[in-house]
């Protein structure tokens, strides 16, 4: 070793040393170690000099070099306390950290005493412009005024070396209030939201905290939690050319590693999803006391690795492993897996998702999603959402200036908060490119507001926010067609969801022709194609969806082959040529979609039960009804496996499972299975839903199939009162025709009238005339007529109503049969009986032609037959065709019809001498019925002749 | 072998004791950062400097095989690329200077020429003029300033990659940027804590 080097090894051990003691310390090592050469004393003493500010001038260097900068900024202040700093005395000091030391500190004037925090940053300004710069950021951050933000009072410039004075604040960190209070998980959320309000405020600030963390958070005594440090973070940043620069390269080098996002590690530029980061590990630390990780990182690298590859764990696994803590000192109990699992673990996720542009947008964002889960309704988390388009849209075009003055304008009318002016003096600082891409955060926050499928009071403003929002996006953005594309498709994209598939498709179109015209890449085009193809589906012209899905297709196979985007696709394709009946073509492209989804690793999923789902209704269509209740209930199984029962799918699922239940008169199933689909639509789309009164409407329609006349009414109002708030002209049809067959069982026949008229309107419009559902409306509006008392009027509804049965189905159909019959109960009305009489035998003889023998619907005509001969005192005859009726009934399936033929049978036997046979048919009736409903049910009432038939 | 698969194996040697291997090691993770830092170019398109942090991650990944080395073998990785990074400064410094001058008889290739490199080459120089200077003086200090500042490590890391105690790591940190800031900032500013 030469002597040089052993020299400077007794220097460096001395300087290095003395450094870390306070000043007569070190003085003292000094000369106890160099006493006797003073050459050495001298050396360790001026390097002692520069010891106070080589990190920062090195600090400064590396980042003028672009290396990376030594990431914790060793203590500069030292031991002792400054007396006073700027205009304030300092009491004491409150804490240091790597960003420099807190002191507490009172302002030095007689006239407004103040208590502050004071922080005095370890780094260097370099020069007057930094100065100037951190004067100007200051400002803007002091404008910061939030019950949950402790205010920038002051600040300044001291030797070269920034101080703030804030607000100071009484109050512990969050994680060490939880540990101690170990509050309940809503408690907890309740902190946490509060959290989330204060960065959502500064967020609509255009202000990102940038380093979040349970010691940047207080909660005071009163429970109330105040931010410390907001975009202190920034203001340190020597690099940045001014405010709102989106960060790039070294300088956004994060200050606290272990709360950092991916993209404060890799230097990817900084935004309010960065913040959203830091908010889900806070949420974590919440709720398991642990960071998202598998282990504890013990280095830097460690944790940059979990980070940036392995992502973070679920918050019940977290829970679960009880794995050491963030903070030995102050362990947080965790909460138990089962209360974080599902949603609460699913937004976790969400806001930890290693793109920026997958997680949540902002904290308002993430504090909604909260809410949702507290409230118990269905959190944005757990599906794809607008965000993720937006996102990747701001992304790719940050750069775009032209899009910031439509965005401002339409996320400026949403965010209430935001201050014009204040944000016309950002903007005057601002640098175009982060400019757009703030504002069009808040363009996303706005817009997201119309987004959820439940119909919300709101929807009204949202699509009219859309509609001027995209015919500014028309109007400005014409000499910027990539730009106009994006946004056009995001609104298109909204309109869709929020069901307005007619505006959805015109801007999807438009959006399509411009994105041809810039030759955008394949994969985007394929994302429109069937965004239109979905908007065509809605709106109910699925052969117009085939040709651009058709295409989508194709750029697919080409683009992805064999992936599940492919699988996605051909189940899209499959379904409009579903809808268009053509079950030959949709048939072969269902099959490859469920063998590319199965040739996945992974288990089944909500994909593949998707196309299950429509493999089932085109067995229904094809008439292969075992075929088809198989496939429904395997994906309902699949559903219910994954817990992804809020699904639309699986609410339709649930409707057709119904029905088939329904069609083998297993009421009772039917009900229960029509109960979970109400419970299930209701709790996805909200109690208002469309799906929620489809519910109601089957339940209020197997109530009538299974004769439980009481069960009708209400269900079918509510239906009803639902579907006119929507506005579906069939659905409501469907609702007022059930509604004036209640009506027509209870004698309100003129009710009945109108409700049925009402329903072939609707049916005549949505269905054309030539339609077997609008006949059959015709003819229930026949039957009110008739009972009504106006049988002219019936008669010519009824005959126009048969003869296009007749037309379309032929003469021996059991539709047209049973026109003919209401049209025999016409002529009977009329007087006209002979007319009568032969048209109800003929339609009785004919009936076997189509119906089997013994088939329940023979009971109908048969009883009507029985009823005309009873009324006109021929009750011998009438014995024949309801003794042939009687044996086809039961009360089990349906009470009302049994309970009727029973009395007129036992009315007949009575008209033929035979009250003994009468009466046994009536106590073996009541002996049915009691066994079934108890002794006192209306129907025994009403077989024993105490009640009328319009009250049973 | 694939690059990858060397430099696990390199560092699997090197771990073993064979010191030898370090230069090879040096050799190969110089030509990807300088591979990569061209290619990056882009990605730090309007930013003043070179993310070197960043850089040096993205080679690990990319070099090793993460799953098969244990911590030592990383750290010895880190410490190799932090003196690579170091390299790969110095010679986008040397170049941007000759380039300024207009002194060199060979034309630049164009890759060299808009290599992200473009912080203040005079620091650079000096920086480096000033680690050799350290070097001779102790050369674990100069390790432990190549770690720290060229590749972001924080004490703990260094210690690792270097082999010593963290308080080595912190007592090296202090004496030898003291030394540094001496060297670099003339003149002295006034004497005295």
């Amino acid at each position: 070793m030469s002597d040089a080097a052993q020299r400077w090894q007794r220097v460096s051990d001395l300087v290095a040393r003395a450094a870390e003691l306070p000043r007569d310390e070190a003085e003292a090592l000094i000369a106890a170690e160099a006493g006797d050469d003073p050459g050495l004393q001298e050396e360790v003493r001026a390097l002692l000099g520069h010891a106070d500010e080589a990190d920062a001038f090195l600090g400064s260097l590396a980042e003028r070099m672009g290396a990376g900068r030594p990431l914790e900024l060793p203590d500069t202040d030292g031991a002792e306390i400054p007396e006073r700093i700027g205009p304030y005395r300092v009491i004491s000091e409150l804490g240091r950290g790597g960003m420099g030391v807190v002191y507490l500190a009172e302002r030095d004037d007689p006239r407004f005493r103040q208590t502050v925090a004071i922080k005095r940053l370890a780094a260097h300004l370099g020069g007057d412009a930094g100065e100037r710069r951190f004067v100007a950021e200051r400002q803007i951050l002091a404008r910061l005024e939030h019950p949950g933000i402790a205010r920038l009072l002051d600040g300044g410039v001291e030797q070269g070396r920034p101080y703030l004075a804030m607000e100071y604040v009484e109050g512990e960190p969050l994680d060490r209030h939880v540990a101690q209070r170990n509050p309940g998980l809503e408690a907890r959320l309740g902190l946490f939201l509060q959290v989330c309000e204060a960065v959502g405020y500064a967020h609509r600030n255009l202000i990102v905290h940038r380093d979040l963390k349970p010691n940047n958070v207080h909660v005071t005594a009163d429970g109330t939690v105040k931010l410390l440090d907001f975009g202190i973070a920034k203001l340190l940043d020597p690099e940045a050319p001014d405010f709102l620069r989106t960060q790039e390269g070294p300088e956004s080098t994060p200050l606290t590693p272990a709360f950092a996002g991916p993209e404060q590690i890799t230097g990817e530029p900084i935004s309010t999803a960065t913040d959203v980061y830091a908010l889900g590990i806070l949420l974590c630390i919440l709720t398991t006391g642990r960071l998202p990780y598998r282990v504890r990182p013990s280095s830097r690298a460690e944790l940059e690795r979990h980070v940036l590859r392995d992502g973070a764990l679920p918050l019940s696994r977290l829970s679960n492993e009880g794995a050491e803590g963030v903070d030995p000192d102050h362990p947080i109990e965790p909460l138990p897996a089962r209360l974080l699992r599902g949603d609460l673990e699913a937004i976790a996720a969400r806001g930890l998702r290693k793109e920026p542009e997958h997680r949540y947008a902002s904290a308002l964002e993430l504090a909604a999603d909260i809410r949702r889960f507290l409230e118990c309704r269905p959190v944005h988390a757990r599906r794809g959402t607008l965000r993720y388009r937006t996102g990747r849209f701001l992304r790719r075009h940050r750069v775009a200036v032209g899009v910031t003055a439509a965005l401002a304008a339409v996320g400026i009318a949403g965010a209430g908060a935001f201050q014009w002016n204040q944000w016309r003096h950002a903007q005057r600082l601002a640098d175009e490119r982060a400019r757009a891409e703030r504002v069009a955060d808040l363009l996303v926050d706005v817009l997201r507001i119309s987004e959820p499928g439940a119909r919300a009071p709101e929807d009204i403003e949202a699509h009219e926010l859309l509609r001027w929002g995209s015919e500014r996006v028309r109007r400005e953005l014409g000499n910027e067609p990539e730009v106009q594309a994006e946004l056009l498709q995001s609104i298109g994209r909204i309109y869709l969801q929020l069901g307005r598939s007619e505006e959805a498709a015109a801007t999807l179109e438009t959006a399509l022709s411009q994105k041809r015209e810039t030759r955008a890449p394949p994969l985007e085009i394929a994302d429109l194609l069937e965004q239109l193809g979905e908007a065509r589906l809605k709106q109910g012209q699925p052969r117009e969806a085939v040709a651009p899905l058709q295409e989508a297709l194709e750029l697919r196979r080409r683009e992805q082959p064999a992936s599940s985007h492919v699988a996605a696709t051909l189940l899209q394709l499959g379904t409009a040529w579903e809808m268009a009946a053509d079950y030959d073509a949709a048939e072969p492209l269902l099959d490859e979609a469920l063998t590319l989804f199965r040739s996945r690793e992974a288990p089944d999923d909500v994909s593949t039960a998707a196309v299950l789902f429509r493999q089932a209704s085109l067995r229904h269509h094809r008439n292969d009804f075992n075929g088809a209740l198989d496939l429904w209930n395997q994906a309902a199984a699949i559903y219910r496996e994954t817990g992804d029962t809020a699904s639309d799918e699986y609410v339709a699922i649930l409707g057709m499972l119904g029905t088939y239940h329904a069609a083998m008169r297993n009421w009772d199933e039917a009900i229960a299975t029509y109960e979970e689909k109400r419970r299930v639509a209701e709790g996805r789309f909200g109690a208002e839903s469309p799906q929620a009164a489809s519910a109601l409407y089957q339940l209020a329609s197997t109530a009538n199939l299974a004769g439980r006349i009481d069960d009708i009414g209400p269900t079918a109002e509510k239906a009803l009162a639902i579907q006119r708030e929507h506005g579906d002209p069939f659905a409501i049809a469907q609702s007022e025709q059930l509604l004036g067959r209640y009506h027509l069982m209870r004698g309100r026949n003129d009710q009945a009238v109108a409700l049925s008229r009402s329903a072939l309107d609707g049916f005549a419009q949505v269905r054309g005339e030539e339609d077997p559902v609008t006949t059959n409306a015709r003819r229930q509006l026949a039957r009110a007529l008739r009972l009504a008392g106006r049988p002219e009027d019936a008669l010519a509804q009824i005959e126009q109503s048969r003869r296009v049965l007749e037309r379309i189905y032929g003469a021996d159909n059991v539709m047209t049969l049973d026109a003919q019959v209401e049209k025999a109960r016409t002529f009977a009305t009329l007087g006209r009986d002979a007319s009568a009489e032969r048209l109800i035998r003929d339609a009785v003889e004919r009936y076997p032609n189509t119906l089997r023998e013994g088939h329940p619907r023979l009971a109908g005509p048969l009883m009507v037959w029985g009823r005309f001969l009873l009324d006109r005192e021929r009750g011998a005859e009438a014995l024949d065709p309801l003794s042939r009726a009687f044996p086809l009934t039961s009360p089990t399936s349906n009470l009302r019809v049994y309970t009727r033929c029973a009395r007129m049978l036992a009315e007949a036997h009575e008209a033929d001498g035979n009250p003994a046979e009468a009466e046994r048919i009536r106590s073996e009736a009541r002996r049915r019925i009691g066994e079934i409903h108890g002794s006192g049910h209306d129907a025994i009432a009403y077989l024993d002749g105490r009640l009328s038939g319009n009250d049973f | 072998m694939s690059e990858s698969g060397e430099v696990t194996r390199l560092l699997e040697t090197i771990r073993s004791g064979d010191r030898r291997q370090l230069d090879r090691l040096f050799d190969v993770v110089y030509g990807e950062l300088r591979r990569l830092a061209r290619s990056n170019r882009r990605r730090w398109q309007g930013n003043r400097t070179l993310n070197t942090t960043a850089l040096i991650h993205e080679v690990y990944l990319k070099l090793a095989s993460p799953e098969r080395l244990d911590w030592q073998s990383r750290a010895h990785f880190f410490g190799t690329a932090a003196r690579a990074m170091r390299q790969v400064l110095i010679n986008y410094a040397e170049r941007a200077r000759a380039a300024k001058r207009g002194s060199g008889e060979e034309d630049l290739p164009l890759e060299e020429e808009d290599a992200p490199f473009s912080g203040s080459t005079e620091d650079a120089l000096a920086l480096h003029e000033a680690l050799g200077k350290l070097e001779q003086l102790s050369e674990r200090q100069c390790r432990v300033v190549e770690c720290r500042f060229f590749a972001g490590m924080d004490v703990a890391e260094t210690a690792e990659a270097l082999d010593v105690s963290a308080v080595t790591v912190k007592r090296d940190w202090r004496a030898a940027s003291a030394w540094l800031h001496r060297e670099l900032s003339a003149p002295l500013p006034p004497p005295g804590r």
